[in-house]
């Protein structure tokens, strides 16, 4: 069961990553959407996409745009883990399957990561 | 018809009476026949002559006939008959009827005189009051004429004394009056103006005005509050409100108009004023909402961090990993860091604006200050791709703040690593005689030349939101201490190219008003 983070705080994604791992989850880690479409064009599919927005190089609404137009991979579920105040409107506009608030609580990712990674 | 009343007595009245006095006459003299019989017509003969007295001519004859008939058929012998009398008789009732004739004759003349007296008297009394009525109109015509001429003294006065501009024109457009405001405000004195169209005092583009206005007067209608533009002699324009009302002859025709017309110039300046301070307010609560907005992004981002690294560190702890807990403090602690430094980064906004933000100085060694900067960011910058080049050489040394110089080159170090697009970071120090130098250049995504002039602006970015995190902070801070420590700090930049940010300190502090 893989999970790609994206996320341009290697903070962040490394946090991530030790949670989900110790859960037993495969983690890949990708620091802005353009790393996250070639991973996702490199290898097998991850049963969920967990999004950051604010990102340099290509942005979490760049990324979304090339990932729904691309048939192979717009059908990846996608959480959208952000510190906007708006997420519950970005989550709409972009099409997403939810979002996790920042600060997230861990309980609350792997409910969410395990809803899509059973 | 003073002292004769009887004369004012219908005709009807009169020969009633002479009727009804001429029959007393005639019981009375029946009544004391043996009084009168030697001279029966003497009560008649009174009758005739208080018939004539009272009642005039005409009465006193009817008088004198009906009393002569009376006399005659009554008290002449044979009495109460028409056969002949005796000769004394009919010459006594002969006399009486001629001296009765007479008499009548000359009340008739008395009474046309009193008439004629009367008329004249009438005559007189109606010229007297017609006299009366004509001074009296005319005194209050004289008081209306000095009313009018008050109000028009009152009125000129108002015109003359006024602030504002007044002037009257015909229905061509000509003007007629021009008062000491129109010379103040537009520069003409009455001479050069006076019988001149209004269109020049408007300025070319304006010159529609004047058919507009003159349209709407000409229906008789009132301007109010039209505001234009007009110009002054000396060509100078200004905009103005004009107030413009029909001015109207006695038969209330339409003759022409009275303009009032305001400078409004400094209200205008006011409202353009207020409309400035307005959209500067909006802007800068704006801009502090997009602020708090973007602080709170920032601090939750190393918050969710310390709650997964808190959440896998009780994981670690429970599996008894002891070493591996270890390294994940060490990681936390780096969060906590970066938590300090943000809240740091927004006591100093308060600090600066609020003029607090004091200088601990001390010998310090730039040189070492940036190296130290320069490790902490190793492994950020191994992470982003950039490599960093430095030269420091050493003894670099000022008076400065260490803590507040550090923030300054990691404020720069930061940006660099951030914008930087993974390429080499070179970090220069570079001594003079009296001043430090140091640069620090990326060959990141750059920024334009509109970008440049706002980067040290408080809450300003060059970058898009989505695409960079950061409260906007870091360059304001940093050009704050800059300037703080009587140094300056300049960019140049090109977008795709890089920016290289450079900052210049004194060595020691400048003489105050020497700084920037």
């Amino acid at each position: 069961m893989k999970v790609l983070v994206v996320d341009d705080d290697y903070a962040v994604l490394d946090a991530i990553k030790d949670v989900l791992e110790d859960e037993g989850y495969e983690v890949t880690l990708a620091a802005n959407g353009l790393e996250a479409l070639k991973e996702l064009r490199r290898g097998a599919p991850p049963c969920l996409i967990l999004l950051d927005l604010m990102m340099p190089v290509m942005n979490g609404w760049e990324f979304r745009r090339e990932q729904l137009e691309d048939t192979a991979l717009a059908g990846i579920p996608t959480i959208l883990i952000t510190a906007h105040t708006r997420a519950d409107e970005n989550t709409t506009e972009l099409k997403a399957s939810g979002f996790l608030r920042k600060p997230a609580q861990p309980n609350a990712l792997l409910e969410t990561v395990g809803r899509y990674c059973s | 018809m003073n002292g004769y009343p009887e004369l004012t007595r219908p005709a009807w009245f009169r020969y009633t009476m002479a009727v009804v006095l001429c029959g007393v006459a005639l019981l009375l003299t029946n009544l004391f026949w043996p009084l009168f019989q030697y001279m029966p017509q003497m009560l008649c003969f009174l009758a005739v002559c208080a018939c004539g007295y009272y009642w005039g001519g005409g009465p006193s004859l009817l008088c004198l006939v009906l009393s002569t008939i009376a006399l005659y058929y009554y008290f002449l012998l044979p009495q109460r008959s028409l056969s002949v009398a005796d000769t004394a008789s009919l010459i006594r009732l002969g006399g009486f009827l001629a001296v009765g004739l007479t008499g009548s004759v000359a009340f008739q003349s008395l009474w046309a005189t009193r008439r004629r007296q009367a008329e004249l008297v009438a005559q007189a009394d109606a010229a007297r009051q017609a006299a009366e009525r004509t001074t009296k109109e005319i005194a209050e015509l004289l008081e209306t004429r000095r009313e009018v001429e008050r109000n028009l003294y009152r009125l000129a006065a108002i015109v003359e004394s006024s602030e504002d501009t007044i002037i009257a024109i015909d229905l061509e457009g000509r003007i007629l009056e021009w008062n000491p405001g129109a010379e103040r405000l537009l520069g003409y004195r009455p001479e050069e103006v006076l019988g001149k169209t209004i269109s020049i005092l408007m300025p070319p583009e304006h010159r529609g005005d004047m058919n507009v206005i003159l349209d709407q007067i000409r229906r008789g209608e009132r301007i109010e509050h039209f505001e234009s533009v007009r110009m002054k002699k000396s060509g100078e324009r200004f905009p103005v409100s004009l107030s413009v009302s029909p001015i109207k002859d006695a038969a209330g025709q339409v003759v022409g108009a009275a303009k009032i017309a305001r400078d409004i110039t400094e209200r205008k300046k006011s409202e353009a004023e207020r409309e400035r301070l307005y959209r500067e307010a909006q802007e800068a609560a704006r801009a502090r909402e997009d602020f708090l907005s973007m602080a709170g992004h920032e601090l939750r981002t190393p918050l969710t961090t310390l709650q997964f690294q808190f959440h896998t560190l009780g994981r670690r702890l429970a599996a008894g990993q002891a070493d591996k807990a270890v390294e994940l403090l060490e990681r936390s602690r780096g969060q906590l860091d970066r938590l300090v430094r943000l809240t740091e980064e927004l006591l100093d906004v308060t600090r600066i604006t609020s003029g607090r933000l004091d200088l601990e100085r001390e010998e310090t060694d730039l040189s070492g200050v940036t190296r130290e900067a320069a490790e902490r960011f190793r492994d950020a910058a191994q992470r982003a791709g950039c490599e960093l080049r430095i030269e420091a050489p050493p003894g670099v040394r000022g008076t400065w703040d260490k803590s507040r110089l550090d923030q300054v080159v990691t404020n720069l170090l930061s940006n660099a690593v951030k914008f930087g697009k993974g390429k080499p970071i070179e970090i220069r120090v570079e001594p003079d005689t009296a001043w430090a130098r140091i640069s620090v250049r990326d060959q990141g995504i750059g920024m334009s030349q509109e970008d440049l002039s706002k980067v040290f602006d408080r809450f300003e970015r060059a970058v898009s939101r989505r695409s960079y995190g950061g409260m906007g902070l870091g360059l304001w801070i940093t050009r704050q201490i800059v300037e703080a420590h009587g140094g300056k700090i300049e960019v140049e930049s090109e977008p795709g190219r890089g920016s290289m940010f450079r900052v210049d300190l004194p060595l020691d502090p400048l003489p105050r008003g020497v700084a920037g």
